[in-house]
């Protein structure tokens, strides 16, 4: 169902997207992500014990492997088309087999260079409340009402 | 917060070491050609349904929204020397979409060196390093950028 500017407002929150990232959904972003480095499974991401020797409570959650779950926030409500900008901050570890729950609300709304702009604050939610990543986004949603454009 | 060096290369330095001719420079970072199978891939690693159903046609494939997100681990970047710190980790992330990237496309990376700077914050000194890498296809379009932030620690 398509989402137009017109329809929403200040303050809506998206519809959230809960998951848990699997460690088998890290290994084949891993493989993805690195291609045919040698080093790409003996790391942080992919080692528990090597994870653990830095202080962590598992293997991790690669920061870009993140962003691209946190931008499924935004193209799962409004489509891939919608998408424009995201920046995130990563205040926290991700862990393996945690599970997240990704959330936005609609923080500003207008017309800016002919463009239907929305900004939305971002973040995923860990299961104790903690939020290892917030950001905001900008999404460029179609306009059916051409007065407004 | 301090500040480095950004923008004036001739201050004084203190005790952080590292190679600052990389400021201010565009730098090949690599050439990629996009594959069905890495925009499947990726796909697949995020639960991307749309893509993974639009595989199901052989129309060419148009890739999730932050697909070059998976580039930044193949990229090249310059080794700035800066021995400080025992660990880095990715502090964050800005991605900028402007066209969509599809299969078949050859994507040309450019890095540049924007910012080196430090915090002290609850775990002691920080120092963060970022760099914004562009990609354009074969026709010279630019499809996406991103501004990565990593951050070293003792």
């Amino acid at each position: 169902m398509t989402v137009y500017f017109d329809d929403v407002d200040l303050g809506d929150e998206l519809p959230p997207v809960e998951m848990t990232v699997t460690t088998e959904e890290v290994m084949a972003f891993l493989h993805v992500w690195h291609g045919r480095r040698r080093n790409a499974f003996t790391s942080r991401f992919s080692d528990p014990e090597i994870a653990k020797k830095e202080g962590l409570r598992g293997a991790m959650v690669p920061g870009a492997m993140t962003m691209s779950l946190t931008g499924k926030l935004i193209t799962n409500w409004a489509g891939p088309e919608a998408f424009h900008q995201l920046d995130v901050v990563f205040r926290g570890n991700i862990i393996h087999n945690d599970h997240l729950t990704f959330g936005g609300v609609i923080t500003d709304k207008e017309m800016r260079d002919g463009q239907p702009w929305l900004e939305v604050d971002v973040y995923a939610e860990d299961e104790a409340g903690n939020r290892p990543v917030t950001g905001k986004a900008v999404v460029l949603l179609p306009v059916r009402d051409a007065s407004l454009a | 917060m301090r500040r480095i060096r950004q923008y004036n290369h001739e201050m004084p330095v203190d005790d952080l070491q590292f190679d600052r001719s990389w400021f201010d420079k565009d730098l090949d970072a690599g050439t990629f050609r996009i594959t069905r199978d890495m925009i499947l891939d990726y796909a697949k690693a995020i639960e991307d349904e749309q893509v993974i159903a639009a595989a199901e046609s052989s129309e060419p494939l148009v890739a999730s929204p932050l697909f070059c997100s998976i580039l930044t681990g193949r990229d090249r970047l310059p080794d700035l020397g800066l021995k400080w710190g025992r660990r880095q980790f990715h502090a964050g992330q800005g991605y900028s979409s402007f066209a969509p990237v599809k299969e078949g496309d050859t994507l040309l990376a450019k890095s540049r060196l924007l910012d080196v700077y430090e915090k002290t914050g609850r775990s002691g000194r920080m120092v963060f390093t970022v760099f914004e890498l562009t990609y354009r296809n074969q026709e010279g379009e630019k499809v996406a950028a991103i501004r990565q932030s990593m951050v070293r620690q003792q």
